[in-house]
């Protein structure tokens, strides 16, 4: 038997069948053909998984909180608006959403404000859970620059192994949220969000605890170094 | 027309067709339904936070495939640093294969066949997170390696060399060559 004959031989093979005769005996002295025959059984047996089709549930399920509670593209996002103003009036609050896969949004949002340079904490009860950040600005801005730094081994959820998130956007005037899925690998962490445009600069620090940590007095992660620093 | 309705809507639009495919591959990559399940769902995440990076794309699969390919080496670098490697995966193994729509078979060939489903998705979870992506869009679904090189970014050369190494770790795990080595060097 040549190549040729053996090739054609393997692709009448049937599924699980051995190479015998003539095959077996060409295959035992042809490396290039024991390749094929490999690939071609490969190919086959890779063929053979079945895969289960998904639940047209989940689907559903799954597209409908895609576009529910996935923040959207910082980059060129229209909704994701901070607000700048050279003024010193900021006030930033942080709000933890609890339960927030099971509870109504009105019963479960816990806002608390305070004056910047702010330092807040706010208690998680699960592991991913949504952290929102209210900026008030007395006017518009074009272009701020808005960065997140996340210390803690924490993480927003999409940007895993990111520490650092930064871009430019536009800003109205009044009350915007911005809305940070928020992955908490220890039980503490802390995010900096900061703010800048024209000759102004602002930042607040929010740690992240579990529930049960976030009472406690000491501190609650490794603050971050002076801004400057 | 409210504008986050409409966003809604052309998301919906746009990723509708091409969920079931995504599952399939989310599921060859991860070999198991609650998994699959899992990468999916960070996929739409995703995909709608960077909705308006993709929506005017003519073919939007490539991008959603690639995204959903880094999806899942992150989730599983993630959760081979906390959990250890895909124990919840083979776990649910049998679970999925009950799931699969197929006819009944009598149980002698269920169970020889549910076997074969085990073998094959142990196999692919013994190679790394690249490997299988590999081996899924080439050898499985049936992708060039142009097209590969294209969704996961990886140079042609390294994938030809890596496919070469897959294709022999695959081989020796499925036991799929044509006699025992000793046999041959008889």
């Amino acid at each position: 038997m040549n190549c040729i004959e053996a090739r054609q031989a393997i692709g009448h093979l049937d599924s699980g069948v051995r190479p015998e005769g003539p095959l077996a005996k060409h295959l035992g002295q042809c490396e290039l053909c024991r390749q094929h025959y490999g690939d071609a059984m490969l190919l086959e047996t890779l063929g053979s998984l079945k895969v289960p089709e998904p639940s047209p549930q989940f689907l559903e399920r799954a597209l409908q909180r895609a576009s529910e509670e996935a923040v959207p593209s910082p980059v060129r996002s229209t909704k994701w608006r901070i607000p700048a103003s050279l003024a010193a009036s900021f006030l930033i609050a942080a709000a933890a959403m609890l339960i927030w896969d099971q509870m109504p949004e009105e019963q479960a949002v816990e806002i608390v404000e305070q004056r910047a340079p702010a330092e807040q904490v706010v208690a998680l009860e699960a592991h991913r859970q949504e952290v929102r950040i209210v900026i008030h600005s007395s006017d518009e801005h074009a272009a701020a620059e808005v960065s997140i730094e996340l210390a803690g081994n924490l993480e927003l959820e999409g940007y895993a192994g990111q520490q650092r998130l930064a871009w430019t956007t536009s800003l109205k005037q009044g009350a915007n949220l911005l809305v940070l899925p928020v992955v908490l690998h220890n039980e503490r962490g802390e995010i900096r969000v900061r703010s800048q445009f024209g000759q102004g600069s602002h930042e607040v620090n929010v740690q992240v605890a579990r529930k049960s940590q976030a009472g406690r007095t000491a501190p609650l992660v490794e603050p971050f170094a002076p801004i400057n620093a | 027309m409210d504008a986050d309705f409409e966003l809604k809507t052309a998301f919906e639009r746009s990723t509708r067709p091409h969920l079931t495919t995504l599952y399939h591959s989310a599921y060859r990559l991860t070999g198991s339904s609650a998994d699959a399940e899992d990468l999916l769902q960070e996929l739409l995440f995703k995909l709608f936070r960077q909705f308006d990076q993709w929506r005017d794309l003519d073919n939007p699969k490539p991008w959603m495939q690639r995204v959903l390919y880094n999806l899942h080496v992150d989730l599983y670098r993630k959760r081979r640093r906390t959990h250890g490697v895909n124990e919840r995966t083979l776990d649910s193994d049998a679970q999925a294969i009950d799931e699969m729509a197929n006819p009944e078979p009598s149980p002698a060939v269920k169970a020889e066949g549910d076997q074969q489903q085990l073998r094959i998705l142990e196999a692919l979870q013994a190679l790394g997170p690249e490997q299988r992506a590999l081996v899924t869009l080439h050898l499985i679904e049936g992708h060039t390696l142009e097209e590969v090189s294209a969704i996961l970014d990886v140079p042609l050369g390294t994938l030809k060399s890596r496919l070469h190494r897959c294709k022999a770790q695959l081989k020796r795990t499925l036991q799929l060559e044509p006699f025992p080595e000793n046999v041959r060097l008889a």
